[in-house]
């Protein structure tokens, strides 16, 4: 049958005005998602390999944005103490999440243009950057759904979306941070900086750091209330500063642990060896260190570091590898991974006067920082584990790992009772880690 | 003024034409112009007149022809004053300021090759002969970004056909602005690394090519047959949705 009406098609001139149009345009590849497109991601040997992924949450491929993830391209985030307009309005933590934007990060760079090879509808990135930003953006939307999984039930959109400075210049009251990648909460950015030493695999494309930063951001926004620069961390000091700032990494070291779970490669305790040279860090950060023990020297440094050594220590990861140690050593032994992961995220913002969550603590406490202890922080953690035998292993191992001045049940401290939310039959494991002497 | 050299048979059909549409004109102007005989009815009276007036169409015409001729000597001349047949090469190199696509450019060095024609020199008009000219073009630039454990090797090879108008600075100038507009294509292939497998992945895309420079071509040999060619330009490509700035220059010869 032939065709009686045919469709108008545009007139030579009316072609070559389209064709110059689309070349103006210049835009790139069509997105619909779920896009498929390919990206460097570990097999079952942990091998990483060129693999075909979908990209389920993206709705500009070139640009790489999507509802999870905005990236930005060739940012400068600059943190000055000596800046003038960041000494405006009493300095920066007294500004806007909107001002000190504005203020620290210097040039607001521009959208990424991620560049790919259509090879039969699959989009093969076809530079480094390309990449490295294919994957990274991957590796967020994975861990967006970790959380989304472990919030059980409620929705995370203060995950929505990650905004992610790409290849930024990051100066930190110091010369440019490099081979790093950060939440950094007083700008509400993840910034992935260049890479000049390490040279194995880069941190985005590992999704145990891109989980452990994603865990960053839910922390400051459940248990820190959202604050670009809480109050505590401006007054605390010694001990409670130096375990609030350890629980933040311990946790997320532990859920970044948690994130690699759901890939081909498996749980990956040890995510940091595959990304970082240093032998001795990726020792200490192992999640699943057996041998993760408080001694005497991390103690003493606990308790009497300054805010200014604690933040520049390596025992700030180590008492943070403690708590990540104890939670995976908890639900591991147990087999109730998941329970302890949904846990700790109700741990984090609990309203509920009977089992107060961490922001709760941190709140009631800003003015009294001595009641922000270890034992108080597990206790809350401990008070949201419903599953009895959980809450009892989540227990023994604190008090064995941390040396916790309970080590039996009932326990009373300064004449009070202490951490009752772990049950009579949880006992210190002296086994595993020597007791320490109490102060 | 030289005398002409020879005769150009292309434009005789025209140059006839010519001459013949100048004969009408001048035969109608001589009818006005011409006296009015008195009308005795004596015909040998007109055919008196009649010698007067051919000889006066035979002076329009031989003017306008030598006219002609005159400006085919001109055309000939500007042949003679610059005897390249315009084909030339180069070579090029410079700074290639490649799209990034983690934002901003990403700098590298460039190379590559260049074939001229210039086909200004089909016109015959000694100004309009210097200002139209073609370039064949391939440029080669790669970029290797990454870590040692994971890293991507890319090489960008563009291909482009893209014609020129010049604009000499004065008249026999050796030197030119131009501005140009080109179209082409990109092939590029990437090698990718990691630990030991290697992945190679290969792709074309559209190209459209823009630019200015500035464009020299002064004589090598006396007659001007043989000269150099140099150029310094700044030429965007826009690759697909990149958009590339190459800044540099090239150098060669031109006949």
């Amino acid at each position: 049958m032939s065709r009686l009406i045919s469709p108008p098609s545009p007139s030579p001139r009316g072609a070559l005005a389209l064709g110059l149009l689309a070349l103006l345009c210049a835009c790139g590849p069509a997105t619909k998602a779920p896009q498929k497109v390919m990206a460097l991601i570990p097999d079952e040997a942990g091998a990483f390999q060129t693999t075909q992924i979908e990209l389920t949450t993206i709705t500009d491929i070139t640009a790489l944005k999507g509802d999870v993830v905005t990236m930005v391209g060739s940012t400068r985030v600059i943190l000055d103490a000596n800046d003038p307009v960041q000494m405006l309005n009493g300095g920066i933590a007294m500004q806007t999440d909107a001002q000190r934007y504005e203020t620290i990060v210097k040039d607001k760079g521009s959208d990424v243009r991620a560049h790919y090879v259509d090879k039969s509808g699959v989009l093969w990135p076809d530079d480094f950057h390309t990449w490295n930003m294919v994957t990274t953006y991957y590796n967020f939307e994975r861990s967006y759904l970790y959380f989304n999984d472990i919030y059980d039930g409620i929705d995370p959109k203060e995950l929505r979306p990650l905004r992610v400075h790409y290849w930024s210049e990051v100066q930190l009251n110091s010369p440019p941070v490099t081979d790093n990648m950060l939440y950094l909460s007083f700008i509400k950015s993840f910034v992935v900086t260049p890479f000049q030493s390490e040279q194995m695999i880069p941190l985005s494309m590992n999704i145990g750091v891109v989980g452990h930063e994603t865990a960053h951001r839910v922390f400051n926004f459940k248990a820190l209330s959202d604050e670009g620069i809480h109050p505590a961390l401006g007054t605390w000091s010694l001990e409670a500063f130096n375990l609030l700032k350890s629980l933040d990494e311990g946790l997320a070291d532990f859920h970044g642990f948690s994130v690699t779970c759901g890939e081909a490669a498996g749980c990956r305790p040890n995510f940091l060896a595959i990304s970082l040279a240093d032998s001795r860090t990726v020792g200490f950060r192992n999640v699943g260190r057996q041998d993760a023990c408080m001694d005497e020297p991390l103690r003493t440094a606990f308790q009497n570091f300054t805010q200014a050594q604690w933040i520049a220590a390596p025992e700030l990861y180590k008492v943070g590898n403690l708590i990540a140690a104890s939670l995976y050593q908890a639900g591991n032994k147990i087999g109730k991974l998941e329970i302890l992961q949904k846990a700790l995220i109700k741990a984090y913002d609990d309203e509920s006067p009977t089992t107060p969550g961490l922001r709760q603590l941190i709140t009631k406490n800003l003015n009294t920082p001595r009641n922000f202890t270890p034992e108080a922080v597990v206790d809350v953690i401990a008070a949201h584990v419903t599953d009895p035998e959980l809450k009892k292993q989540v227990c023994q191992e604190f008090s064995t790992r941390m040396q916790l001045r309970c080590g039996a049940w009932p326990c009373t401290l300064d004449g009070l009772p202490a951490m009752q939310n772990c049950p009579a039959t949880a006992r210190r494991d002296a086994a595993i880690c020597r007791t320490l002497p109490q102060p | 003024m030289m005398t002409r050299p020879f005769s150009s048979r292309a434009f005789r059909p025209h140059l006839l034409t010519v001459v013949l549409l100048a004969s009408m004109v001048a035969s109608a102007q001589s009818d006005d112009d011409a006296p009015i005989p008195y009308g005795d009815g004596d015909e040998s009276a007109t055919d008196k007149v009649t010698p007067k007036k051919k000889k006066k169409r035979r002076a329009a015409e031989e003017i306008r022809e030598e006219d002609q001729e005159e400006a085919e000597g001109e055309e000939s001349l500007a042949n003679i004053d610059d005897p390249n047949i315009g084909i030339g090469g180069e070579i090029m190199s410079g700074v290639a300021l490649l799209d990034s696509s983690k934002g901003g450019v990403d700098p590298r060095y460039y190379f590559g090759l260049r074939f001229t024609w210039e086909f200004g020199r089909l016109i015959p008009d000694e100004f309009l002969r210097e200002m139209f000219f073609m370039d064949v073009t391939w440029t080669y630039a790669a970029s290797k970004d990454g870590t040692t454990q994971v890293n991507v090797d890319t090489h960008l090879h563009d291909f482009t056909l893209a014609p020129a108008f010049a604009l000499p600075f004065g008249n026999k100038s050796p030197l030119a602005f131009y501005a140009q507009l080109g179209l082409g294509f990109d092939y590029s292939y990437s090698v990718t690394k990691i630990d030991q497998q290697t992945v190679t992945l290969g792709g074309t895309k559209f190209l459209f090519q823009y630019g200015i420079g500035l464009r020299g071509r002064p004589a090598v040999v006396g007659d001007g047959s043989v000269r150099i060619q140099f150029r310094i330009e700044v030429t965007r490509f826009i690759r697909g949705y990149m958009h590339d700035m190459y800044i540099g220059g090239g150098i060669g010869m031109i006949f």
